[in-house]
């Protein structure tokens, strides 16, 4: 139906020249066009990526400043002039975004302002090259009908690559960093990075559509470039639907034509933006098109599934099994936080291809230890190595691409993406493949995202979660979604798996599973297990070692029977009372 | 009829339907257990009658006052709190702050200052734990610390009734014990109280009667002991792992 629904609009579109020959329909026509194109780059950085730029009209200046220059002072032709405008915007755009994404959300925006304030500075003041106030004139054009469609053509395709985009690695990437940067980090995705590329390909976007404005008009000022234009850019995506394909042609439309059927008024024009955007944001939170696609959300399962252990076979993945012997050490790590001390010197040996177990009290520093090995916290004195290689103090990321993997106390999905494509994000890691490829959908992109999906069905299937696969991962209840960060986590294959209570809120049976489904990962030799949990049950029956932590500071360490009869550990933590509460 | 009843509930996420025609009564004074696997609706129940999600059908009576489909901050103020999974403190401020930020939705008599600080001492000596880190911003607590917050950030508010959303959550045995405790100690002085817990032998040990909810529905229902005592429930419910990982619940 969607498909249907893209087809007619297509032919109607190419068709509007045919229609009528009044240019100044035509001439409106092309300018939906180019707020298309501008907007589904746009909607890459904003939709996709949650980051806001109120600076694009920048961008769409450099594009149409960079194809004018090329014209008429290089005599390049336009096409070649269109390509070099886009090749400029994207580095420009590269260079932009790795200067302003140290910053993120509304600092973004702040540090995005003052790009488009600058830009239209330099056009203004650089007389000799941008002709200054006056702009540029004379700009050789296309036939009118001619260039119309070759702007619904260039709309087209950025709509197919933004659409292209969203279902790659890159696209899942994009919601992920959005999503929980945290989580995103654990799988070896550097957040900056991710953020890069969507600023670069929504300022390339930009860039196209500024040559082609220029083409279109023959005249460019800095006049058509004010935060203003920036504001309208964002506008006709908050009103189409952030992060939908299809919002930016909604809103181009909307907010194109509206003023046009209400020329009487022309004067209120920013009124009427100014209403349409407080109108939009209140009774249609997600765009025109985030509301229609509200009432018929795939109505997937997400309830009820099986406890019942795995039969299928669960391949673990993971490297070769190495040498057996430590496999993390870690030596006299420290770390305070305005000077109370999380973990006083506190030392440990993870034997490889074993499951070792962290317990103590609430507040002991399991998971500020827990998150020192995975690069969230720098421990302040220590040493840690993974298979020899020290890893202290180096950012989550690159522990992740270390092989560290790990879940979260509360689960960090990403809520956007359906349970399956949590876990290919994770299947990907950083190995996102070519941004070209996935902008362009070609057959080796194709290829790879059909491998990823197969990579998420067999993890997926290796818990049984199967019936979850589709489910959007908000949808689910809390221990599902506990168990889907586990297959994530086991997704990026490591060498190294933290677990951060991983049975709480699951039931017995629930928990009877999970313990089938770890003791199964160790006896194929997958990845060496770190296991925070309050569950007894399950830590007496799985752990080959525990590590009993109190106030920062290991008191005990042995084999399950050891700690359990230890007389500092029953009293910090198991209770002087039977343990068997139940 | 004094305290919560419920009576034809459904309730759900966009097009999937969570409650179907769910019925439950807590009488005034009893603690009542609800139970169930992952995914039954349990945190969807407790999110509906609490006005955090709209009910789609059905009826929510606080002592025989309609409180179905009222925003969650009109419910709190008829005297319903909710502690929700997932602890929701205030990271920013201090224990003290999120503590007496409980008792915001208290009126009249009850909001006096004499009655605030009487109710802050007696929730820090039910979790003294607390007491140490009054001055202490919430975020800098332990998960197990932030799930005690919660609780007594809930009974702040002097709730006649408390809904609880796994309390045990996350925290070692020891303090698991601690917190069933204080439960006990809150139901001997006659609070109302709707327990969901994953812990269903504890919870059912202490609770007057429970409701069992699968897939949305209650499938059974009745006094506490009962429910302990029903083979169906010790299988999917009550079932304790034992053998290193070669439990199998089929």
């Amino acid at each position: 139906m969607a498909r249907a629904g893209w087809l007619a609009l297509a032919l109607a579109a190419a068709a509007l020249p045919l229609a009528t020959a009044n240019t100044y329909y035509i001439y409106l026509g092309a300018s939906v066009g180019l707020l298309v194109i501008v907007t589904a780059g746009l909607n890459v950085l904003a939709g996709f990526t949650g980051q806001t730029s109120l600076g694009h009209a920048g961008f769409y200046a450099i594009g149409a400043y960079a194809a004018a220059l090329s014209v008429t002072r290089l005599r390049l032709p336009m096409a070649v002039a269109v390509l070099l405008a886009i090749s400029v915007t994207a580095l420009v755009g590269a260079a932009v975004a790795g200067a302003a994404l140290r910053v993120s959300g509304p600092y973004l925006a702040m540090v995005t302002i003052a790009f488009g304030i600058i830009v239209e500075g330099v056009l203004v003041e650089w007389v000799s090259v941008t002709g200054g106030p006056g702009g540029i004139f004379n700009i050789p054009k296309l036939s009118l009908a001619r260039h119309y469609w070759v702007i619904a053509a260039v709309a087209a395709i950025a709509l197919w690559m933004t659409a292209n985009l969203r279902r790659s690695a890159w696209g899942r990437a994009f919601v992920a960093v959005k999503d929980s940067e945290v989580a995103a980090e654990s799988l070896g995705l550097s957040a900056y990075y991710v953020r890069i590329a969507a600023f670069t390909v929504s300022a390339a976007f930009a860039g196209a559509a500024g040559a082609l404005f220029a083409f279109l008009n023959g005249y460019i000022s800095p006049d058509s470039f004010t935060l203003q234009t920036s504001i309208l850019f964002l506008l006709v995506l908050l009103f189409g639907g952030l992060g939908q394909i299809a919002g930016p042609v909604v809103g181009s439309l909307v907010l194109v034509l509206l003023p046009e059927l209400l020329t009487r008024i022309a004067d209120y024009r920013l009124i009427l933006y100014g209403t349409l955007l407080l109108a939009s944001i209140y009774w249609l939170p997600a765009g025109v098109v985030g509301a229609l696609r509200r009432g018929r959300r795939p109505t997937a399962a997400a309830g009820a599934n099986s406890a019942g252990p795995s039969s299928g076979p669960f391949s673990p993945g993971g490297p070769a099994p190495s040498a057996t012997g430590a496999a993390l050490t870690v030596e006299r790590v420290s770390v305070a936080f305005g000077g109370v001390a999380a973990l006083s010197e506190v030392s440990l040996e993870v034997p490889a291809h074993r499951i070792t177990a962290l317990i103590g009290p609430n507040g002991a520093g399991k998971t500020t230890l827990l998150n020192v090995l995975s690069g969230y916290y720098a421990p302040d004195a220590g040493h840690i190595a993974l298979a020899g290689r020290p890893i202290a103090g180096r950012p989550p990321h690159l522990i992740a691409r270390a092989g560290v993997a790990r879940t979260f106390q509360t689960a960090q999905l990403f809520g956007e993406l359906s349970a399956g494509g949590n876990v290919a994000v994770g299947v990907a890691g950083p190995r996102l493949g070519g941004l070209l490829g996935a902008l362009c959908g070609t057959p080796a992109a194709r290829r790879r995202e059909r491998e990823l999906a197969a990579g998420a069905r067999d993890l997926l299937a290796g818990l049984d979660l199967t019936s979850v696969a589709d489910a959007p991962a908000d949808s689910l209840a809390a221990g599902l979604r506990r168990r889907v960060e586990i297959a994530r986590a086991l997704a990026t294959r490591p060498r190294l798996l933290l677990l951060d209570e991983p049975a709480a809120g699951l039931t017995p049976a629930e928990i009877a599973s999970l313990d089938g489904q770890l003791a199964r990962l160790r006896d194929a030799g997958g990845p060496t297990l770190v296991l925070v949990e309050h569950h007894m049950d399950l830590v007496m029956a799985l752990s080959d070692h525990i590590t009993v932590l109190d106030g920062g500071r290991v008191i005990a360490r042995g084999d399950p029977a050891a700690v359990q009869r230890d007389p500092a550990v029953i009293e910090a933590y198991l209770g002087a009372a039977p343990a068997a509460a139940s | 009829m004094e305290g919560l009843r419920i009576a034809g509930l459904a309730a759900g996420y966009g097009a999937i339907r969570v409650l179907d025609d769910v019925a439950l009564e807590v009488r005034a004074g009893e603690l009542v257990a609800l139970i169930g696997g992952n995914g039954a609706g349990k945190t969807t129940l407790l999110k509906t009658v609490a006005g955090v999600r709209p009910p789609w059908a059905g009826r929510v009576l606080l002592d025989d006052q309609e409180i179905g489909g009222h925003p969650s901050w009109w419910v709190a103020r008829r005297g319903l709190t909710l502690v929700p999974e997932g602890r929701g403190v205030f990271g920013d401020q201090t224990v003290r702050d999120n503590l007496l930020l409980g008792a915001l939705a208290r009126r009249g008599r009850d909001h006096t200052a004499a009655a605030v600080t009487a109710d802050l001492d007696k929730a820090l000596a039910l979790f003294p734990a607390l007491g140490e880190r009054l001055s202490h911003p919430a975020g800098s607590l332990s998960g197990g610390q932030q799930q005690m917050l919660a609780v007594a950030r809930g009974l702040m508010a002097r709730p006649r009734v408390l809904l609880l959303d796994e309390p045990s959550l996350g925290l070692a045995p020891l303090l698991v014990r601690e917190i069933f405790a204080a439960l006990g100690r809150l139901r001997a002085e006659g609070l109302t109280i709707l327990l969901v817990e994953q812990l269903a032998s504890q919870a059912l040990a202490l609770a007057d009667r429970a409701y069992v909810l699968e897939n949305g529905r209650i499938t059974l229902s009745g006094a506490a002991a009962e429910i302990r005592a029903n083979p169906a429930v010790m299988h999917a419910y009550l079932g304790r792992v034992e053998g290193a990982g070669r439990a199998q619940p089929s």
